[in-house]
């Protein structure tokens, strides 16, 4: 098999499953043969992308013209496979064949029907985030993020009968396409500059010189995209509410899919960012103000599926922030590590909400006793992300706080974050593995089945190790990889263990409080003020401004032609008077008109 | 051959009507009904078959493509009109009917003399022929008041617009001198004499009248609804043609060097016309009163092919009076018919017609659509020409106008259709049933609307020639 | 073979044949005009091919001459392309009239009488009998609005609820005479624009869109003929303000009715003002493109605003039909190549996406017997493939990738963004966006969501027959999204061709 057919094969396998399961009945509703062949195509598309990893070095594009307009080339459609996109394969693979594995366990009561459902999103989903991937051109790029947002769409609103299901669903599509009509302009504006999408041309061009003017503008457009997929601020709420889908669901959006899109999206667009200091700038800034103020909000919440929600929202921050610093390296990096601990964590919490039937931690505590296992998994995934040596968290949050070097406010948002995020982490385990049990439910939950355990563990050993991928890591994308352990490294490693003592001098007790931050804190995080410049702006504005435009339409445009019609009415009974019947008017008007006629004949002309 | 053949034949067949009224016995008077539609029939073939092309009395009298046009229109509608009478006069006036036959030939020899006719007092003869007859006629049913009161007031406003017609002819007369039409085209190129404009301004107020154009409409919409509905479908076409046949040799012919003068009146009566037709009929509730009206509108568009001033213009008004007489007659035979059976003219008598009897509810539609101008039936191919006709006279406006105009029209004609269509018939209304003599002017009108419609080219042809051999 | 014609009168000859059959005998009936539909649908197939090998197909026959009237059928990428739009509507909407009962002969027939209409103004030359067919596509409507369709409306809210029932609006009466008034009304503009035209060279007439398209017609005569013939076709193209038909009509119009006229009338519009007004009168087209322009950017963000505040189903398809065609007159007034093809592909895309709407919105109300979106809710449970369905079609309308709604409205987006009226392209993403909001908002609540009503979880999904339009039309719809170069490189070239006409003014 030459790489080209496994290229091809790693998007087709998956929308082949996707198509078998979805359109014939017979199999869609059989779960466990649905759940089988998805499972089935995920893992050889898992393989082949494996199998092209060591070919990273001979990049290679395939593509065929898509669009013909006046004779030429509008857009083509096809396959780019370098140093760039081959990790993220690989990445992407592993998580979605985990979160499929871990799903036949965790939605076993399920209906079948349902399943079938469920694996065909899987699949479809699968697809489209490897055809962004291996996207060679700003119009695929763009096709393939707008799936993405469509699956995640779909699987969130996976249980369509709870009302607030169907309303996250919606929140989450319709605040990234809101992003995405940025990147759709993005395209126009792409076009009228470059007279291209593709990449390669648009980097060449750029390399010839840059543009007189406006060369800005792109990369501000398509970091309207990234800001919306990845969750950035002010873009950030649908992540939070997306915690309605099944928890798998979670942990695939969060760690490899439609936050990943974003960054990657950053990645592979980096040389337009780097053409641009301004949005440069306004990127790391965003994406560090994103990490702390997120890093906040996980510090306050309930929901232990929130809490993740929030950490991933500020751990994007940190990727987002160090690409805009100007190192591609680190955030892409941290993308990858994050991915393994991130599905790690969120597949534990799903274990645990497996057995408790709650996401409420004021309602778990002491799990870990019924079931080490998963306490285990959640503890690892904790230290990864706090970032603990030798853990792979440790080394992108290295790389990430040594790409801010030169940027000192950016550089004390992140150190803030790396001392946060190990303590609402702390919080999160302490509160629902350790100390007295908090409900009955909670007392005696039973571990789940291997079906569950083993992605759990194969994740757990990625995020331990994975760190230690960094220099062939570096080799594929082409960038110097070397952690020089400066001050700040140190500096941020005794933050997070700091945070990580906070949060057992805080929560460690065996009945530990909630919430231990002041309570004028807890106020300011929870009042979601963005959310309510959302609900503002949906309500007052838009809807009202819909009621006006349609009576306008009624009432003024259709009430002119019904007026007209009526005119003619009242004309008509109008005229009719004239037609008194008496013999004597008619003559009289004969003689008027003659001399009307008279009059114009003779003096007219 | 000779050109007179056709009016005396057609003064014959009256004299034959006459002789054998008196001679019959009362019962069996309906044969003359049927005698006289043969014999117009006959006649009418052979206006086809002969070439009778030529002139008499040194001109007074001609016989040319034109006239022979206008002729073929009146003894069409004659015919129709004498078939739709037939069962009607039965039962209303079985005694008199004769009368009633003889009184419509006698009014149509009128008339085709009067197309013929080339010299002002011929055309005042013939028209006095053409019109006496239908004052009676309208009065015809004497039992019911609506008809006396409505032949009162044709005769009235009749008489005088008579009286003016007579008063601006004799001062054309007195301003040229000549009684010949081609003369008085000659005389006139000189003399801008304010007396020859009043003169053919009263007359063109007379003839107004006669086509029922606004302001002297006024007549129209009583005289129909009062006449027998048999004989207003003849009175809605004949008389009118023969109007625009005196139009069209006075204004087309003997005043066309003043025509700069006459013109805006012209075309003040023209849009009044259509306005007022178009808008008063928007409101009516009586189906024989809507048709008075529709009518109305539709001499509007007629009197555009007048102010074209070309020979297309003429050429597509013969082909609007061909189109029309089929349309008109159809229509008010329909009406005939659904009056006989409800007793009543009223728009709601025709509620579900297409489901009590779906031949005639079809043919109405036919005859409806073709009134308001929709393709593939006769009267779309009539406005079409002569918005052409206008087009190319550069009346670009007028155009506009009457188009618009046409849709309003569609309006109160579809307001017709639906209940026709898509109202059910209210409870006691029975299935319509007409007589083989009505079935058969239906089919014969409604066969030329569609025929027309899908294939007109051969009309316009000939139409189109009729008026070149005028207009040179 | 003169398949051209065979496409054109198949319809026409189905309609003869049904009145002769008896009234009695359905199956025949429907038969018989499934199989006519689908021979228009095969050979529509093959004149596609025919444009796409290189020899497009022509046939002509003249009429009367003194008129300057011939017979003159050519099928050139834009209207191969309607023609095979026009195809798969008028074949789906036989099935989806399936369960016609009242009447059902008159019904087909009337039905396929108007689709000779359509498919006659797609591959007419002759401006003449373009008109014709013209005025047979849109006639019809009044008996098929008239007498099939549905008043069960949902009664007037508002303040001003009072006088709107004394017109009896959304009545189908009111519809439908409203809806012939004024696409007549917009027909008689087009007869002065077309006469103008034909008549332009003094005396005699000329209807050969041809000819008339070598000919260069004097700037006057241009500058007030355009605004006729972009007015008159514009208000079948639903243009604000003339638009106010739309809704009413289609609300209340039969399933199958509603299909072809959203699907495939409103396109005659479209193509009228494109093909028509713009390539025969360029100067004009210039001179008033700004106000097409500005027009249509209205007409997609108003239309889309106003079907954000419908509750009724069928409005809120009618008002998204009026703004997306709003987008195929923006791709048509930038005059750059992106913006034509994108403009036509629009008018196909939207017509497969409304017709599989209008079909949808069909079925649900034969179920639910209500057109009210908040009474309606949970229907997933019972009808998944609607769901389904219907969430495809939305996608197509919100312009997804994948769908054939995205290339149409990418292309449009990019042909204003072009121009020289960059900022266009703000009102029509604008318009998408909305789409995404009021389409998927209506699909939450008619199918997410528990039950509302006890019986709703037993209503049933689609059966048999009915499937048959949904699947050809979904499949459609991913079919040209997923590879639009099947009609793309029809469209293209026959732009290449018309084109040049207009851009050869462009000032810069």
């Amino acid at each position: 098999m030459n790489v080209h057919s496994l290229a091809l094969a790693i998007p087709v396998l998956p929308v082949a499953a996707a198509a078998l399961i979805g359109l014939v009945r017979p199999i869609g509703r059989r779960g466990g043969l649905a759940a089988a062949i998805s499972i089935a195509a995920a893992a050889a598309s898992l393989c082949c992308a494996l199998a092209l990893l060591p070919h990273t070095s001979a990049p290679f594009v395939l593509k065929l013209p898509w669009l013909q307009v006046g004779g030429r080339t509008l857009a083509e459609v096809g396959l780019s496979f370098s140093g760039i996109s081959g990790p993220m394969l690989v990445m992407v693979g592993t998580v979605a064949l985990m979160v499929q594995i871990y799903s036949v366990g965790y939605l076993s009561d399920e209906g079948s029907g349902q399943r079938g459902r469920y694996f065909t999103w899987q699949s479809l989903f699968l697809f489209s985030m490897q055809g962004f991937v291996l996207s060679p051109n700003l119009l695929q790029l763009f096709c393939f993020y707008e799936l993405i947002g469509l699956c995640s769409f779909l699987l969130i609103g996976y249980y369509y009968e709870r009302p607030t299901a169907g309303r996250a669903a919606l929140k989450a599509f319709w605040i990234t396409k809101l992003g995405d009509v940025g990147f759709l302009i993005g395209l126009l504006v792409a076009w009228v500059q470059y007279q291209s999408f593709d990449l390669a041309t648009i980097a060449r061009t750029l390399e010839r010189g840059p543009l007189e003017s406006g060369a800005w503008l792109l990369p501000a457009l398509l970091f309207c995209g990234v800001a919306s997929k990845s969750a950035q601020f002010p873009l950030h709420v649908w992540l939070p509410d997306a915690m309605e889908g099944p928890t798998p669901v979670s942990a695939l959006l969060h760690a490899a899919t439609m936050v990943a899109a974003g960054v990657y999206l950053l990645v592979s667009t980096s040389f337009l960012f780097v053409a641009s200091p301004v949005v440069s700038s306004v990127v790391l800034y965003v994406g560090a103000f994103t990490a702390v103020f997120a890093a906040i909000q996980g510090a306050v919440q309930h929901d232990i599926k929130r809490v993740l929600a929030y950490s991933t929202c500020s751990q994007l921050g940190l990727m987002v922030a160090a690409i805009g610093a100007g190192s591609v390296m680190a955030g892409y990096f941290h993308l990858m590590t994050h991915a393994f601990f991130k599905a790690l964590l969120f597949l534990a919490a799903g274990s645990a909400i497996h057995a408790v039937h709650t996401n409420d931690l004021r309602l778990m505590g002491g799990l870990g006793r019924g079931m080490r296992w998963t306490g285990i998994f959640f503890a690892v995934g904790v230290l990864a992300l706090a970032g603990i040596p030798p853990l792979s968290g440790f080394f992108s949050k290295e790389l990430i706080l040594a790409s801010l070097e030169e940027q000192p406010v950016a550089l004390v948002l992140v150190l803030a974050t790396t001392f946060m995020t190990p303590y609402y982490m702390g919080r999160a385990f302490l509160l629902a593995f350790r100390g007295e049990a908090r409900s009955d439910s909670a007392r005696h939950p039973h571990e789940s089945g291997w079906s569950m355990r083993g992605p759990m563990l194969v994740l757990a050993l990625l995020a331990i190790v994975s760190g230690n991928f960094l220099w062939s890591f570096g080799r594929m994308i082409r960038q110097p990889a070397e952690l020089h352990f400066s001050p700040i490294a140190y500096l941020g490693v005794a933050l997070a263990i700091a945070g990580l003592g906070l949060a057992w001098v805080l929560h460690g007790k065996k009945q530990p409080a909630i919430d231990a931050l002041p309570p004028a804190v807890l106020q300011a995080a929870r009042s979601s003020l963005v959310d309510q410049l959302y609900v503002v702006g949906w309500k007052h504005v838009l809807f009202v401004l819909a009621a006006i435009v349609s009576f306008f339409d009624r009432y003024i445009v259709d009430g002119v032609m019904n007026l007209v019609a009526w005119a003619g009415e009242r004309a008509g009974s109008a005229l009719r008077r004239t037609q008194t019947g008496f013999a004597q008017d008619y003559v009289l008007a004969l003689f008027l008109g003659l001399l009307a006629l008279v009059a114009w004949g003779v003096w007219g002309t | 051959m000779d050109p007179l053949l056709i009016d005396l034949s057609l003064a014959a067949l009256a004299l034959l009507v006459f002789a054998a009224d008196l001679l019959m016995p009362s019962e069996e008077k309906r044969g003359l009904g049927h005698l006289a539609c043969a014999g117009l029939v006959v006649i009418l073939v052979t206006t086809f078959v002969l070439d009778l092309r030529g002139d008499a009395f040194g001109g007074a009298f001609v016989l040319d493509p034109l006239a022979l046009w206008f002729k073929r229109v009146f003894l069409g509608a004659g015919a129709l009109a004498m078939l739709i009478a037939l069962d009607p006069a039965e039962r209303g006036f079985a005694r008199r009917q004769g009368e009633y036959y003889l009184l419509i030939l006698l009014s149509l020899l009128g008339m085709s003399i009067l197309a013929s006719a080339r010299e002002l007092l011929l055309i005042v003869v013939s028209f006095e022929l053409m019109s006496l007859p239908l004052y009676v006629l309208t009065a015809f049913t004497k039992s019911d008041k609506l008809a006396g009161e409505g032949a009162l007031k044709f005769y009235l406003v009749g008489a005088t617009s008579l009286a003016i017609t007579l008063y601006g002819l004799s001062l054309v007369y007195g301003a040229t001198g000549t009684t010949m039409l081609p003369e008085i085209a000659l005389r006139a190129a000189g003399t801008h004499s304010s007396l020859l404009v009043l003169g053919l301004c009263a007359t063109l107020a007379g003839l107004a009248f006669k086509i029922g154009a606004v302001p002297f409409h006024m007549w129209v919409p009583d005289t129909y609804e009062g006449a027998a509905t048999p004989f207003v479908g003849f009175l809605a076409v004949a008389p009118k043609a023969a109007g625009f046949a005196v139009l069209v040799r006075l204004y087309l012919e003997a005043f066309v060097p003043l025509a700069d003068r006459y013109q805006p009146a012209l075309l003040a009566l023209c849009v009044l016309t259509l306005v007022v037709g178009n808008v008063l009929a928007l409101t009516q509730s009586n189906i024989k009163r809507l048709l008075a009206y529709s009518g109305i509108a539709q001499i509007g568009y007629m009197m555009i092919g007048l102010l074209a001033q070309s020979g297309e213009g003429v050429g597509m008004l013969l082909f609007y009076l061909a189109a029309y007489l089929f349309t008109n007659v159809g229509a008010f035979a329909v009406v005939a018919a659904v009056g006989a059976s409800s007793g009543s003219d009223d728009l709601a008598s025709y509620r579900g017609l297409a489901r009590r009897n779906p031949a005639l509810g079809l043919a109405m539609l036919v005859f409806l659509l073709s009134l308001g101008g929709i393709p593939f039936v006769a009267g779309f191919w009539a406005k079409m020409g002569i918005f052409m006709a206008a087009w190319n006279a550069g009346l670009y406006w007028l155009v506009l106008l009457g188009a618009g105009l046409a849709v309003m029209g569609v309006y109160y004609y579809l307001r017709v259709a639906r209940s026709l269509y898509l109202e059910d018939a209210a409870e006691g209304q029975q299935p319509v049933v007409i007589g083989v003599p009505l079935r058969l002017a239906l089919i014969v009108s409604s066969a030329g609307v569609v025929l027309i419609g899908i294939w007109p080219r051969p009309f316009f042809d000939s139409a189109l020639a009729a008026a070149k051999s005028f207009m040179h | 073979m003169p398949i051209l014609s065979l496409i054109v009168f198949t319809p026409l000859l189905a309609a003869i044949v049904l009145m002769v059959l008896p009234e009695r005998s359905r199956i025949s009936i429907r038969v018989t005009s499934i199989a006519a539909a689908g021979l228009s649908l095969g050979l529509s197939i093959v004149a596609l091919k025919h444009f796409l090998a290189g020899d497009p197909l022509r046939e002509t026959l003249t009429l009367v001459p003194k008129l300057g009237i011939s017979y003159a059928l050519y099928a050139d990428g834009w209207s191969s392309v309607l023609l095979l739009l026009t195809g798969i509507i008028l074949f789906a909407g036989c099935w989806a009239s399936w369960t016609i009962e009242k009447r059902e002969r008159e019904f087909y027939v009337l039905l396929l009488v108007l689709s000779t209409g359509v498919f006659g103004v797609f591959v007419c030359l002759d401006l003449f009998l373009l008109f014709l067919f013209y005025e047979i596509a849109v006639l019809p409507m009044y008996l098929l609005i008239g007498i099939w369709g549905s008043s069960k409306r949902i009664p007037p809210r508002g303040p001003l609820a009072r006088i709107i029932a004394r017109f009896d609006v959304g009545g189908r009466e009111y519809a439908a005479m409203k809806l012939t008034l004024m696409l007549l009304g917009g027909s008689a503009l087009i007869l002065v624009g077309i006469l103008a035209m034909a008549g332009a060279g003094g005396g005699t007439f000329d209807f050969n869109m041809e000819n008339l398209a070598r000919e260069h017609f004097p700037r006057g005569l241009q500058m007030w003929a355009f605004p006729l013939l972009w007015i008159g076709f514009g208000s079948l193209a639903g243009v604000w303000p003339f638009h106010t038909w739309s809704p009413d009509g289609h609300a209340s119009a039969p399933t199958a009715v509603s299909m072809l006229h959203a699907g495939v009338l409103m396109k005659l519009g479209a193509y009228g003002v494109i093909r028509i007004g713009m390539v025969l009168l360029p100067e004009g087209a210039q001179a008033w493109a700004p106000w097409v322009g500005a027009i249509a950017a209205l007409n997609v963000v108003y239309g889309a605003l106003s079907a954000m505040a419908q509750t009724d189903l069928k409005y809120v398809i009618a008002y998204s039909s009026v703004s997306h065609m709003g987008v195929v007159l923006l791709g048509a007034a930038t005059m750059t190549v992106n913006g034509w093809n994108g403009g036509v592909f629009q008018m196909f895309a939207h017509g497969i996406m409304t017709g599989m709407f209008f079909a949808l919105v069909g079925l649900v109300y034969e179920r639910a017997h209500t057109r009210d979106i908040p009474a309606m809710g949970g229907f997933a449970k019972a009808m998944p493939g609607i769901a389904v369905c219907f969430t495809l079609a939305g996608l197509s309308s919100l312009g997804l990738p994948g769908t054939a709604g995205f290339v149409a409205e990418f292309l449009v987006f990019l042909g204003a963004y072009e121009s020289n009226h960059a900022l266009w392209m703000m009102p029509a993403v604008l318009g998408a966006f909305f789409t995404a909001i009021y389409v998927l908002r209506a699909a939450r609540m008619i199918f997410w969501g528990p039950p509302k009503t006890a019986e709703f979880p037993h209503l049933s999904d689609a059966r048999g027959p009915e499937w048959v339009a949904l699947i050809l039309l979904g499949a459609m719809i991913l079919l040209f999204g997923i590879w639009p170069r099947l009609a793309l490189d029809a469209i293209d070239p026959t732009t290449m061709t018309f084109l040049p006409r207009l851009t050869g003014l462009l000032p810069h």
